[in-house]
């Protein structure tokens, strides 16, 4: 299998490029995925609100709100055959004067309409029945009923798992270093030497999508990196929507939102910066998100923090998505520029890659036994699930062996914790990580030193007692 | 199953209690825990010189006649009704055990409350850690760096420092009295932290590939939210001064509750009140 022609090859394992994966995997296609990182979900992917927008304050006929309309419709079934865990909770913008009403009824009233989402004016006395915890300053509020909540991380990680169970190959670990155009299509070089042919190539890399296209030679756009800073708290907050301000001209302002895996995000702030990796939080940053939340909802400062990150947004010189083949080679299509709603729009993105595709000559033949679900892979019934491993969530030694048994297994702790939800409370894994390495060393999942996420992220050296 | 006193955690308070139990002559005594061992999470530590009077009591503990259970975890606890038995659900190896309990102790004890809950800012790069993954992976044949900052405030990360200076490891440690974490540097590893001195605010960094830091504690109360036991707004157990609960017939000892600490005294004191007045 080693030197065979794949047909496509998709550069980039977040959340744009496994739904893309998934999508290719229901067709007679040769496909592979090439993710630098050791497991799917390590960039924007892994650090956003999990919000899965509408499109109600998308520019109209943008490409974007393009992706966002097609999303709405193909989201029900996504949920149900990947399981994603997904709250249809609602979102509601605050208004707290007569200024930020008008600002709603003039400006994303009317935005909304023409991207087709449904929107509606909440009073007062209903914001706060909902919502006991908003602002007693709260004039009313837009309500935008069809957005909703997911996992990213389930999300990700189920697109990429149909696609293996279709037939797809995950290659993790290992980014491009070189793409040479060949005659029919492209010799792919990866940094641990391997090389692959491939006819074509959907550019999905986030924030490195314009390093990407510069290996063919296309200039066509450039990446600015835009960084979110988030507070995650396991406070009790007295909402059941997601609470967004009213954006002003500066800034679109920071939110909170339940969280489906329990908790509550406060953030994120917006910062246009050089480095493409940089995810450090700041004080700066971390005021930023309390002063704009506690505008909405009041006492936020006081609530304790179980984690605060960083993810990086990818900003396109362009201002909208690019979905479209190279000018420099029309089997290299970029699926690049996925500003800030790559979640929420990635089945529809998906749908205009694969429509590109075929328009620049890929044939789309139906696979006749592709799977559309996941199957089950454990029985909850089960009566002996182990003993407890993550003391702070209370999760079993079998959510975690099923993590490993799964389709794509994690190696790192970082893709534990995805999968299973250990590691995600107060002690942020302080207590089970040993016990965790232990499980993955029971796997041979571990290389040579256990790693916390990214390459090379080692979280000890060998030398201890034994 | 059924129990005249159940244990929960085994951590030195609960073998504390588990020692009293036995000077009062219960026999039917059951004592879980979540770790693979008796001591708390930081039982390894145990070892070293600076914990000679837990060392002992540990010894003496191994030689009591009681059923003794690691890896196992209280996943929930229904109160008595009436004249009834209290009803805990342990989780184990080989099982959910449903466990009926005359009277409960808990000792459940904390986590060490690590960096990602005081909003320090920077990246969260692999090699920053408590001391108690420290120690579990020390346990495992690992070390957490060849270059490691330990804050130090407690009698746990001082003799972690010490430790690791045994096993080669270049060590520098920071009085938690005097600086307070400020920022951590570092992509997918740790490379540098910096420290703010309390007293005049400057900046110190270090460069490091470990850095080995808790400050507070989570109590181990998870499996109490939703029960009759009132717990404060932290999640500590809410306790008088001799440990009662707001439950009859269920203390709560040591740093999973209000009061912290529990001197082997009013331990003594309580378990008497508690068997004399049954």
């Amino acid at each position: 299998m080693q030197n065979e022609i794949k047909d496509v090859v998709v550069i980039g394992g977040g959340v744009v490029g496994t739904a893309i994966l998934r999508k290719l995997s229901l067709y007679n296609l040769s496909i592979a995925l090439i993710e630098k990182q050791p497991d799917v979900c390590e960039g924007a992917s892994k650090a956003n609100s999990g919000i899965i927008h509408t499109g109600f304050d998308a520019p109209p006929n943008s490409l974007e709100a393009k992706c966002l309309i097609r999303s709405r419709d193909l989201w029900p079934d996504y949920t149900e055959q990947l399981k994603i865990p997904y709250i249809p909770c609602g979102a509601i913008m605050v208004a707290t004067d007569e200024d930020e009403k008008e600002i709603i009824e003039k400006k994303y009233i009317p935005n909304a309409k023409a991207n087709e989402v449904e929107v509606e004016w909440m009073d007062r006395q209903e914001v706060l029945e909902m919502n006991p915890a908003v602002t007693d300053n709260v004039v009313g509020a837009l309500s935008i009923l069809g957005e909703a909540i997911c996992d990213p991380f389930t999300a990700t990680r189920a697109y990429a798992e149909l696609a293996v169970i279709n037939g797809a190959e995950l290659l993790l670990g290992s980014g491009v270093t070189k793409i040479t155009v060949t005659d029919d299509g492209f010799e792919i070089i990866l940094e641990n030497g391997r090389e692959i042919k491939t006819n074509y190539i959907v550019n999905a890399a986030g924030v490195y999508s314009d390093h990407i296209s510069r290996m063919i030679g296309d200039d066509s756009f450039t990446i600015s990196p835009r960084k979110g800073q988030f507070i995650l708290t396991e406070e009790e907050i007295d909402i059941s929507q997601v609470i967004l301000p009213v954006p002003t001209a500066k800034s679109k302002g920071t939110l909170i939102s339940p969280v489906v895996f329990g908790g509550f995000l406060l953030g994120p702030t917006a910062e246009d910066q050089e480095d493409k990796e940089d995810n450090s939080t700041s004080e700066e940053g971390i005021e930023q998100v309390l002063h704009g939340c506690e505008k909405l909802i009041p006492g936020v400062r006081d609530y304790d923090s179980i984690r605060q990150f960083a993810g990086i947004r990818a900003v396109c010189s362009t201002g909208d998505y690019v979905i479209r083949p190279s000018e420099i080679n029309k089997q290299f299509i970029h699926a690049a520029g996925i500003r800030s709603t790559g979640l929420s729009a990635s089945p529809g993105i998906a749908e205009e890659v694969a429509e590109q595709l075929e328009l620049v000559g890929l044939a789309l033949n139906k696979k006749e036994d592709a799977k559309l679900e996941i199957p089950n892979l454990f029985d909850e019934s089960e009566e002996n699930v182990g003993e407890i491993i993550c003391l702070c969530r209370t999760i079993t030694r079998s959510e975690i062996t099923n993590a490993l048994e799964g389709p794509v297994p994690p190696t790192t702790i970082d893709g534990v914790k995805r999968r299973t939800g250990a590691t995600l409370g107060e002690c942020q894994g302080n207590c089970c990580i040993p016990k965790i390495i232990d499980i993955l060393d029971e796997y041979k999942l571990i290389d040579e030193l256990p790693l916390k996420g990214l390459q090379n992220s080692t979280i000890a050296l060998k030398g201890g007692n034994q | 199953m059924k129990y005249e006193l159940v244990i929960i955690g085994a951590g030195l308070t609960g073998v504390e209690v588990a020692l009293q139990a036995k000077k009062m002559g219960l026999e039917s005594v059951l004592i879980v825990d979540y770790n693979d061992q008796f001591g708390g999470f930081n039982h390894s530590l145990l070892a070293e010189d600076a914990f000679e009077e837990e060392k002992n009591r540990m010894k003496k503990f191994k030689e009591l006649p009681y059923e003794k259970w690691t890896n196992a975890t209280v996943t929930g606890l229904f109160e008595a009704f009436g004249d009834g038995e209290h009803e805990i659900n342990v989780q184990t190896k080989t099982g959910t055990f449903d466990i009926e309990a005359k009277k409960i102790i808990i000792c459940s004890g904390a986590l060490e409350k690590p960096r990602e809950a005081h909003k320090i800012g920077g990246t969260r790069p692999a090699g920053v850690m408590t001391p108690t993954m420290a120690l579990g992976l020390l346990d495992r044949g690992f070390l957490p760096g060849n270059q490691v900052v330990v804050y130090e405030n407690s009698k746990t990360s001082r003799a972690l420092s010490k430790l690791l200076e045994n096993k080669g490891v270049q060590v520098t440690t920071v009085e938690a009295n005097d600086y307070a974490l400020h920022k951590v540097y570092g992509k997918s590893s740790l490379e540098k932290i910096e420290v703010k001195d309390k007293n005049n605010d400057e900046i110190e960094s270090f460069q490091c590939d470990s850095l080995i830091f808790s400050e507070g504690f989570i109590p181990s109360t998870f499996y109490l939210k939703g029960t009759g036991i009132e717990l404060n707004d932290k999640q500590f157990i809410l306790t008088d001064s001799e440990g009662k609960t707001s439950v009859d017939n269920i203390l709560a000892f040591g740093y999973c509750t209000d009061h912290n600490e529990t001197s082997n005294e009013t331990i003594e004191k309580s378990m008497k009140q508690l068997f004399i007045q049954s």
